[in-house]
């Protein structure tokens, strides 16, 4: 009865359980022996819940069962980033020096998603301390990309893309500080949402860094994501970075007319430098979505590398801030990866960190009035590079790694100092036989525009119909 | 712009000084002028940048200035 219900989307789970075609214990029961098939070769959980979450969905079948459904995701199993705290229950944050953390509060996020009925099933791999674009984590073993074990996941939110991929969860709650959310997204060949800076509620995630961390949904439809971000996005008192803007119906926008939206295609930065491959397809995917009736502009982004510079100064001096006890005191339960790329924050001075800050809004500004002026959302690849393999982000010394890093998330990083909302959809595959995806950017609280973008090119095209052949 | 005075400081000293303040363990040979080297690249691009504040430019708000600029048609 339960073999297959993993491959559902998550829209389509939804439904399913509403016409009671099965039940949430068989749904998650399906992801648990999926999850168990899939995680010896990814290594994309470091835990699985299952008598918890055996137990939480017999009570969704009972509320069902008396008419009290809490939502469109009442009942549907879920794994998460390893980072989001649930009273009484371990939280990792990937670390070592968190192995053995008990979380003492809820997240705003455990909170949400127990008041919307789902069942927190699994603890999802991720780079240590959401410290790396990369994936790979030395105390917990490198999360493996479905598409290819030996190629990297991309991170930090790592397991969350692969286990997405996989069909091991139907979505999955990541965090985006410089690209964590959209690089694994568009590594394993799921869709990615960053959100605004402000939508979603930090409070109870382990921090990076407070300027420029988001909480945003991977999954494997724009339609999914939709409907995962109904659930996470809004106010929340104890996250005094978030907004009161009204949130939208993200999943009923999916629905409604596409206007002729203005397409931006950057002719600077974004496209520097892009490998062959990549560009191929995201030129198909430009093409796709001119097909559909959006009219592409050129635009001029400002100085972008200057965007990056500051925001990893901004980065690393909160990142600094969060580690220093740690550091100081347990230097050698870091991996040297994060040790290293940390450590340069404890020597950026209070006033250059102040001025990057400062310099924030008038950035955002200029950039809106620059790059938006023409068009309503850009266009731009999530990387500009085919996904390498584990070896090759293995190899070399410090400045090896931060090269790697640069690489993974140059087009991503900015956006993030910006605060805008971005969304990564996958678009094929390169010569590697890897993922690749674009990312469409929006003004801030543009949520539900990128959604429904990404949903009309999703319905356009198949490529979030290919799964990988793993297990 | 720094100075030329403090740019004339080699990267490792300014390392080294931030690590006794922090009060970090030592670093493997080396590392210190790395890090020195990245922090004063950070540094510059930070300061370059900074150029264009006035003395009197009061913070923007940035919340508030992404609530301002937002898409109206989606939020």
């Amino acid at each position: 009865m339960s073999t297959g219900l993993h491959e559902l989307t998550l829209a389509a789970a939804s439904a399913g359980l509403s016409a009671k075609q099965f039940s949430s214990v068989e749904l998650t029961r399906a992801c648990i022996a999926r999850a168990e098939a899939v995680n010896p070769t990814l290594n994309c959980f470091l835990g699985i819940e299952a008598d918890a979450a055996l137990a939480a969905a017999r009570r969704a079948d009972d509320m069902r069962a008396k008419g009290e459904a809490r939502g469109p995701l009442h009942g549907i199993p879920l794994a998460h980033k390893d980072m989001f705290y649930r009273k009484g229950k371990l939280c990792t944050g990937g670390s070592k020096i968190r192995g053995d953390f008990i979380a003492p509060v809820d997240s705003d996020l455990a909170k949400r998603m127990e008041a919307a009925g789902t069942i927190w099933f699994g603890r999802l791999n991720m780079s240590e301390f959401a410290a790396s674009p990369v994936g790979n984590n030395v105390h917990y073993g490198p999360t493996r990309n479905p598409w290819n074990p030996q190629c990297i996941t991309g991170g930090s939110s790592s397991g969350s893309g692969a286990a997405v991929a996989a069909r091991a969860t139907f979505g999955s709650i990541g965090s985006d500080t410089g690209g964590s959310v959209r690089v694994p997204a568009a590594a394993c060949g799921v869709v990615g949402l960053k959100t605004t800076y402000g939508r979603v509620s930090r409070y109870g995630a382990v921090p990076r860094s407070w300027s420029l961390d988001t909480v945003g949904p991977l999954a494997r439809t724009a339609e999914d994501c939709a409907l995962l971000a109904a659930v996470i996005a809004g106010r929340d008192p104890a996250d005094p970075t978030t907004s009161d803007v009204p949130v939208p119906d993200y999943h009923a926008a999916l629905g409604t007319r596409l206007k002729p939206l203005r397409i931006g295609v950057p002719s600077n930065f974004f496209f520097d430098g892009i490998d062959p491959s990549v560009r191929t397809q995201v030129d198909a995917a430009l093409k796709a979505l001119v097909d559909i009736g959006l009219k592409p502009v050129d635009v001029e982004v400002p100085d972008i590398q200057r965007i990056f510079a500051i925001s990893d100064a901004v980065g690393k001096s909160e990142a600094a801030a969060v580690h220093e006890r740690w550091m100081r005191e347990r230097p050698g339960d870091y991996s040297l990866f994060v040790h290293s790329r940390t450590e340069a924050g404890f020597h950026i001075p209070a006033t250059a960190y102040l001025a990057g800050l400062s310099l924030r809004g008038r950035i955002l500004a200029d950039f809106m009035r620059r790059s938006f002026a023409q068009a309503d959302v850009l266009f731009a690849p999530v990387l500009s590079g085919q996904v390498p393999t584990l070896a090759e982000t293995e190899a070399g010394n410090v400045a090896d790694v931060q090269r790697v890093i640069f690489s993974l998330t140059r087009c991503t990083r900015p956006i993030n100092f910006l605060g805008l909302p971005s969304l990564s959809v996958p678009c094929g595959f390169t010569s590697n036989g890897l993922p690749a995806a674009f990312q469409l950017i929006g003004r801030p609280y543009a949520e539900a525009t990128l959604l429904r973008l990404g949903h009309a090119y999703q319905q356009a095209t198949d490529w979030h119909l290919r799964a990988p052949a793993v297990a | 712009m720094a100075n030329e005075n403090e740019a004339s400081l080699p990267p490792e000293l300014i390392a080294q000084e931030a690590r006794f303040l922090h009060r970090m363990p030592p670093r493997p040979p080396g590392r210190d002028a790395e890090l020195g080297r990245e922090v004063e690249r950070l540094n510059k691009a930070v300061a370059d940048a900074a150029e264009e504040l006035a003395f009197d430019d009061q913070p923007v708000d940035f919340l508030a200035l992404l609530v301002e600029l937002r898409d109206k048609d989606s939020a």
